[in-house]
């Protein structure tokens, strides 16, 4: 049975607990690994720290949202828009404050995938490594799309 | 870079050659990413996906900012807006590309706006959006 569509836009407003992540060197190394470059000398973080921060940081785990989101299964998830606005790279060693919330959620119904749920997360990352800052280094705007088969 | 680009210049492509399913695996383990269509073969197969493990989407986002970084500058991006229009597997060819729209300065610095993409070779489009980089970083 398909979740309600009222129940999933009751989630619209959902605060995560939020929280903070500090980039290490051994990690940004490997993901510089997996995206198959070099790092830079000057320890900027590699660019897919703006999807993993969004998470990592967040005080939740990829499972979470999943359950959150009422998520059939892992494989019934698909990467949707994602919109990333950056007011400067993040690095290494420095902390990051996260925090996030459901912004949308709408339903629609593919010839293919047939019925979905498109679930936006908003997320703002600021480095708080040396006290409060003026403003958040990205907002980031990930779009999750959510297959729950035929109606 | 020695001069501005202009509307419709091609960036400099970035490719892979065979996309590897070893990094898949070690960037599910660090997004405690649970989906095993990016790490499990026999998983991907008995989900009816074929039988190649199944690229990470933020990893297919990535090959275009590396193609942006390697223009612009690591640390260059100010901005990106993107979907994902088709899957990647593991050895599939993969091309990041991308023209300039629109050259503009803001506040003294300057920005340079993009179409960019991800080409699957053989299939088309998998990653389809914009991009701001800022070239006075």
């Amino acid at each position: 049975m398909v979740v309600p569509v009222e129940e999933m836009r009751g989630i619209i407003g959902h605060r995560f607990p939020g929280g903070t992540y500090r980039i290490e060197h051994w990690e940004n190394f490997l993901v510089h690994d997996v995206m198959l470059v070099d790092q830079s000398p000057d320890k900027i973080a590699h660019p897919l720290y703006f999807f993993h921060l969004p998470v990592a940081g967040l005080g939740v785990t990829i499972q979470d949202i999943f359950a959150l989101c009422r998520a059939d299964s892992p494989d019934a998830v698909r990467a949707g828009e994602y919109v990333w606005e950056i007011e400067r790279p993040l690095r290494e060693d420095r902390t990051y404050r996260v925090s996030g919330e459901v912004t949308d959620v709408v339903r629609k119904e593919g010839r293919r995938g047939g019925v979905m749920d498109l679930v936006t997360f908003v997320t703002e990352i600021s480095d708080v490594t040396d006290g409060e800052p003026e403003g958040p280094d990205a907002r980031i705007s990930n779009m999750w799309i959510f297959l729950r088969g035929a109606t | 870079m020695t001069k501005l680009p202009r509307p419709g210049d091609a960036l400099p492509q970035w490719s892979v050659e065979s996309v590897p399913l070893e990094k898949m695996k070690i960037l599910a383990a660090i997004l405690r990413d649970p989906n095993s269509i990016h790490w499990d073969r026999e998983a991907v197969a008995a989900k009816g996906y074929g039988d190649k493990v199944i690229n990470q989407g933020p990893i297919n986002l990535c090959y275009v900012t590396n193609m942006l970084e390697a223009w612009a500058g690591v640390g260059s991006l100010r901005r990106l807006v993107a979907r994902f229009t088709a899957n990647v597997v593991e050895g599939d060819h993969v091309t990041a590309g991308g023209t300039v729209t629109a050259v503009r300065t803001d506040n003294g610095r300057t920005l340079v706006d993009c179409d960019v993409w991800l080409e699957r070779r053989g299939v088309g489009r998998a990653v389809e959006g914009s991009a701001t980089v800022e070239l006075s970083h």
